[in-house]
Formats: structure tokens, sequence, C-alpha cells
């Protein structure tokens, strides 16, 4: 059966987009540039990569909301590649990079939760938050995103720095053997240190992407560690954004060319 | 372009169960929230062909405690079959629905004598009715 990937075509970040990345709960956002991209799928087998020892057991459960079978989240791993990264997704040292991606999952009804960074919780709600007792939000499952045909509320960012880890629930009372397909929009990015651009950013209706990336959480993520600025907030004027992108950290080399 | 749908006869699974004069378990009990739907039924029998006709039946039981709006169907026969030595019974072709086992059901299977071999092609949904 052929994928179908259309429902991604219109969430993909294009070439030469202009895009305002919102870390630590929209506090801070940080204007990049898309300035070359790739597409690819990427097929993940826990099992085989050694995310899980292996197959999530059959659910135990009553209820099917409690004392179901879950598996807290895990950084995706791989020991099939090379290194054995114990993160493939890691982008810490490649901060020109940014994936864009979206995930399939089967089983179908196995629930994925999200964390980003690892150990930080992604879609809770203030009130029922997820927990393994009680895994209802914040999952997808593979109903919603199966494999051939991945939905676009899946997206999620990775930036150097700020990758992510996943989580598993099976709620059927036989064993689930969980694979995840990504679909990455890989791409160069660079950073912007016009002053006046960023403001257009900021203010000109739509000029920009505006995404929020590691949830509403404040992960206390360092932008300028990665992109030699420390951004700005949504509110600020055009002096704070001038600030805001001024290259702060002299070590960081991303930004193949000053926009 | 964006829905966030269910994809109507895509993650079918089957299984294959011997099916004997004992009611045994074939899946379940479905989580409370979700059904599973039969897509398709086949049986076929053991015996030497001409030989007599074997009746039997898939059931659903609910075996959930204090759990009355949806789970508490008693006994129900969700497929009634009959076949003859030589010839399958089958029931449905795999891409709508042909019998369902309610949330917190258990789909039993059981024959009047003999024993038969039945395919089952299914799928959970998260439904609750149909």
């Amino acid at each position: 059966m052929r994928p179908d990937y259309s429902d991604l075509e219109e969430c993909l970040i294009r070439e030469n987009d202009l895009l305002l990345m919102g870390v630590n709960g929209g506090d801070t956002y940080i204007p990049l540039q898309c300035i070359a991209r790739v597409e690819t799928p990427y097929e993940y087998d826990p099992i085989i990569e050694g995310q899980l020892p292996g197959p999530l057991a059959a659910s135990p459960s009553l209820d099917g909301i409690t004392n179901t079978t879950y598996q807290t989240a895990l950084q995706l791993g791989s020991q099939k590649v090379v290194a054995k990264p114990t993160d493939v997704f890691d982008l810490t040292y490649y901060p020109q990079w940014l994936y864009q991606m979206f995930v399939g999952i089967d089983p179908p009804w196995l629930r994925v939760f999200l964390q980003q960074p690892f150990r930080t919780d992604q879609r809770s709600l203030p009130l029922v938050y997820f927990t393994p007792n009680y895994p209802q939000e914040g999952y997808w499952d593979g109903y919603s995103s199966p494999p051939w045909h991945i939905s676009p509320k899946t997206q999620m960012f990775v930036l150097p720095g700020l990758s992510i880890a996943i989580g598993y629930e099976n709620k059927q009372p036989q064993p689930a053997y969980p694979m995840l397909t990504f679909y990455i929009n890989a791409m160069q990015v660079a950073v912007i240190n016009d002053p006046t651009l960023a403001y257009e950013m900021l203010t000109v209706p739509k000029m920009a992407k505006l995404y929020t990336v590691g949830g509403l959480q404040n992960v206390q993520w360092t932008p300028e560690a990665y992109y030699g600025i420390t951004g700005f907030s949504l509110t600020d004027d055009q002096e704070a954004v001038a600030a805001g992108v001024t290259p702060v950290n002299a070590n960081v080399q991303t930004g193949q060319r000053a926009v | 372009m964006t829905e966030f749908t269910e994809f109507q006869y895509e993650h079918r699974e089957s299984l294959t169960t011997l099916i004997g004069t004992q009611s045994a378990t074939i899946i379940g009990p479905s989580p409370p929230q979700q059904s599973y739907e039969i897509t398709e039924v086949v049986v076929t029998p053991y015996g030497t062909v001409g030989g007599a006709a074997i009746t039997g039946r898939l059931m659903q039981f609910a075996t959930l405690q204090g759990y009355s709006q949806y789970g508490t169907l008693a006994g129900t026969i969700v497929e009634p079959f009959a076949v003859s030595p030589g010839s399958a019974f089958r029931d449905g072709d795999g891409r709508a629905a042909v019998a369902y086992v309610d949330p917190g059901n258990i789909l039993y299977g059981q024959v009047d004598s003999g024993s038969v071999l039945a395919k089952i092609v299914y799928r959970p949904i998260n439904r609750r009715g149909w």
C-alpha cells in the first residue's frame, strides 16, 4: 500500500519560510529561516532498535483506563546504528539542523505519549495530567495516525538540545508490538540577526510561521547556547526585539548566512 | 485535508483458533471504551467428508462486574454456524462488519460436537455502540 502523505503537505515548512519558534511556554521566540530541506520517512521499531526490551504485555486492566500496560517515556536510541546513539533525534551538535516531524503509529490501539525534552510530559492538561495510572491525556494513537496516512496533528519539532522521548500504553488484552513511522522534514536553518526583519516577522501578519515547541511548559532551554541569540517574546517592542537578535555567543557558528 | 479520522476497514487483524465443545475464550475482554468489529468468520470442521454436520456458535459474554450500561449482555450469540466436513462456513469478506463484541465482553466459541478450526478477522474500534 502506498503511503499517503497528502495531509502533511500544507503543514510542511518550505524553503525560504520565516519561522518563529516559541520555546519555554512561549516566553521566548527564535527567528529562523529555512534555507534548505529534505523530506524523509524514518521507520523506528522500538523493540528492534532497543528502546523496549520486548512487546508491551497484554493489559490486565478491567476498566480500560487504569492499570493498563504502560511504558514510561524513553529516548529513542538505536542499537543498530553503528554509534549506538541513545537518541537518534539528538541535534545538539548540529545546531543548523531542525526537524519538523510527524509520526504514524501501529498497532492502531496503541497510545503514544510525547516528552520533550526527556522527562517533561507534553500535551497534558492542568487537571488531567497523565500518569502511568491514568494515561488518558496527551496521547496520539494509531487510529488517528496510521503509518500509511500520518496525521498532521502529530506534528512535533526537534531543535538542537530539545529532543523527544516517547512512552506507550497498551489497553488491549493482547500484547502490542509498537512500530513508529516518522515523516521528517529535515531543515537547514539560519538565524535571523536583522532587527528590522525580526520585528516585521513579529508584526506583519502571516509573514512568519509561528510554532510552539516543547509545549506550554517552561523547560529552561537556552537559545543562546545553540543559536547565539536570546530571542524575544511576542509582546516585545522594536528595541527589545533588536536586543533579542543581537549575537551574544560568539562560539556559536550556526546561521550559514547573515540575514 | 487535516481531518482527524478513523479508517474504516483498515487495522484488521486475524486469529485462527480451535473451537471445541467446551466454551473457550477467543478474544477479549475488550476495554470498556472499545468494541471488536468482526468482519470475517471462516469455520472449517474436522472429520471425514460426508460426515455429520457440526453446529456451533460464537458468543459474547460480559465479564465486568458492576458495569451496567454496556457490559452486561448475557451470552449473546453473535455468529451461529453449521458446517459439514469438506465445506467451510464463511461469513463476511473482511470489508464490512458481520458481528460485534460489545465493550467489556469476551468472545467465546463453542460447538455441539467434535471440533472446528475458526478464523476470525476483526479489529478493535473506539466505539461503544454500533
